[in-house]
């Protein structure tokens, strides 16, 4: 697996990628990168690449981010690759420690976006299929959600309360227990 | 950003989002706005199954036992007449009539809504979801298990799995005193495995243990014992990666002969906690403690005394019972069960169970609490 992999990593290194944003801005990713997107593994897959990928539903500054984290842990990923060929060595065991400690404050520095940018990233992540980005987005909204009152959620996320004092009253009764 | 952007994003990303959430977070979710709360009633209970983080009394609606009655054995239900809170919507039971388990032998293991029962036939297993009535036939282990434990998805740390998990376990015995073979064997700790004897605790099952340096002792004068010679131990097993380990009781946290005084439990917000029952310095007549892992220390949470302080000692059956989503213990006193709430304080006696069972007509002696899920309790929320 090791030594044929070496060959295929170098193959797909040179293989290069075009991604057209929304607003008509072209990205050159290597392989690697481009198909930490499941949907974009398939369009390779499939051949249909050639004259760049079109993504109508990502602009440019948003696409820019994205591929930002995927080049980040594509790197990560051929990392780990080649520490599980030499056999778990101590040596490097401590420098896979290091890297992910390293991608994991690149995770918490990536995520210090204002909430429009989180939501946009979030359905990017979930339109080109990117599992890890979609999780750690979605961790994020998550984790700022716990332990908020429903106001309080409604004013981070501008969400409209389109329901009545009534029906409010009525939540509130139903689910006392829960906002106490 | 757009006014109402986060208001109505695709369906699968907010349960994407809801499924890493508590059940206190969901619900104040489901208070947000109407979208929001249609997500979440709408799909509670095909994608939903959030880490439980508080008690709910009213969950509990009743117990599973097994009677024996004049060589007529089977399945009983003994229901609570909840709801013990007021003005709670309570989702009912769709099945679990009496008559569909007298078809059935024996429970053996009840949580979240599922009832795992034995049948009449040999190695006749059925999972049955007492929600929606539906039943699953389940091959029984190839050996014979002391005790069948579920794990359900809300026990597992990553919410959204909706598995079901069955485990079956048996002790082997060395040198007549039960004992569990892991990576992490303890010399001359004793783990006893049978139905309630366990807690499944942030997604690991903990059984109640016992260390003794002299067992000899330990059959007969327990009290004599020091805190060097004997201590109370539970063993776990993580159910993701199979890890096991020991963690020591409160020293407070005595047991003799039987270990049946003892009662493992959870939290509200999903602790390691222990329910000693007996007579404690300071009180009148019987209490429960409530013990609680806060940081590697256990601390004691509160003692409530149990109403009729006339028992004797010798009326109880010492058989608690932790009902691990309604947070409460049922205890058989004289002339009834009683049932007391764990997380809101002192001697809250919330109903006796009338009739109570007689030992001598259930088989097994234990009652296995049924419970709502959280799932249904969410999907039966009033929509807007």
């Amino acid at each position: 697996m090791a030594s044929a992999g070496s060959g295929d990593e170098k193959a797909a290194a040179a293989a290069m990628i075009t991604l057209i944003s929304s607003d008509n801005e072209k990205f050159e990713v290597t392989e690697a990168t481009a198909t930490l997107s499941q949907t974009i593994r398939h369009m390779i897959e499939d051949g249909c690449t050639d004259g760049g990928v079109p993504l109508p539903n990502v602009t440019s500054k948003i696409l820019a981010r994205v591929i930002e984290y995927c080049k980040k842990h594509a790197t990560a990923a051929a990392g780990e690759e080649g520490s599980s060929s030499s056999f778990s060595d101590a040596a490097f065991l401590e420098v896979d420690r290091a890297f992910l400690e390293e991608l994991e404050e690149f995770d918490d520095a990536f995520l210090e976006v204002d909430r429009a940018t989180l939501f946009d990233l979030i359905l990017a992540a979930n339109y080109l299929d990117i599992k890890g980005l979609l999780n750690l987005t979605c961790q994020k909204v998550a984790d700022s959600v716990k332990g908020k009152t429903p106001e309080q959620i409604r004013e981070m996320y501008n969400i409209v309360n389109d329901l009545t004092p009534e029906e409010e009253a009525e939540i509130r009764r139903e689910t006392q227990w829960a906002f106490e | 950003m757009d006014k109402g952007t986060w208001t109505s994003p695709p369906l699968e990303l907010l349960l994407e989002l809801f499924r890493r959430l508590d059940v206190t977070d969901v619900v104040r979710c489901a208070g947000t706005c109407k979208p929001w709360r249609r997500a979440i009633i709408g799909n509670a209970v095909s994608c939903l199954r959030p880490r439980p983080d508080c008690f709910i009394p009213n969950f509990l609606l009743g117990f599973f036992f097994h009677k024996k009655l004049y060589g007529d054995a089977g399945v009983s239900l003994l229901r609570t007449s909840g709801p013990f809170v007021p003005a709670f919507a309570m989702p009912t039971a769709a099945g679990a009539g009496g008559e569909d388990l007298a078809l059935y032998d024996m429970p053996l293991s009840c949580r979240d809504g599922l009832l795992l029962i034995k049948g009449r036939e040999v190695d006749d297993l059925w999972l049955y979801n007492t929600m929606t009535g539906d039943r699953k036939f389940i091959p029984a282990a190839a050996f014979k298990p002391d005790s069948y434990v579920l794990v359900t998805g809300y026990d597992l740390p990553t919410s959204g799995d909706l598995g079901v998990r069955i485990l079956a376990v048996k002790t082997e015995h060395k040198d007549g005193i039960p004992v569990k073979h892991s990576p992490e064997f303890m010399k001359n700790l004793a783990t006893s495995i049978f139905p309630g004897n366990e807690v499944v605790c942030g997604g690991a099952v903990h059984w109640l243990g016992l260390w003794t340096l002299d067992p000899c002792n330990w059959f007969s004068f327990p009290e004599d014992l020091t805190v060097d010679e004997i201590q109370g131990y539970t063993l776990a097993v993580d159910m993701r990666t199979g890890r096991t380990w020991v963690t020591k009781l409160p020293d407070q946290c005595r047991h003799g002969y039987s270990s049946c005084s003892l009662v493992l439990a959870t939290s509200g917000d999903g602790r390691l906690s222990v329910v000693q029952e007996g007579r404690f310095h300071g009180y009148h007549g019987s209490c429960i403690q409530v013990w609680v892992l806060i940081s590697e220390q256990w601390s004691l949470q509160r003692t409530v005394p149990v109403p009729a302080a006339n028992m004797g000692m010798d009326l109880w059956t010492n058989n608690i019972v932790f009902c691990p989503r309604s947070g409460c213990v049922l205890v058989e006193v004289k002339g009834g069960d009683l049932i007391i709430e764990l997380d809101t304080g002192p001697s809250r006696l919330i109903r006796y169970l009338k009739p109570s069972i007689p030992w001598s007509l259930s088989n097994s002696g234990y009652r296995y609490p049924y419970e709502t899920d959280w799932s249904t309790y969410l999907s039966r929320m009033k929509s807007f």
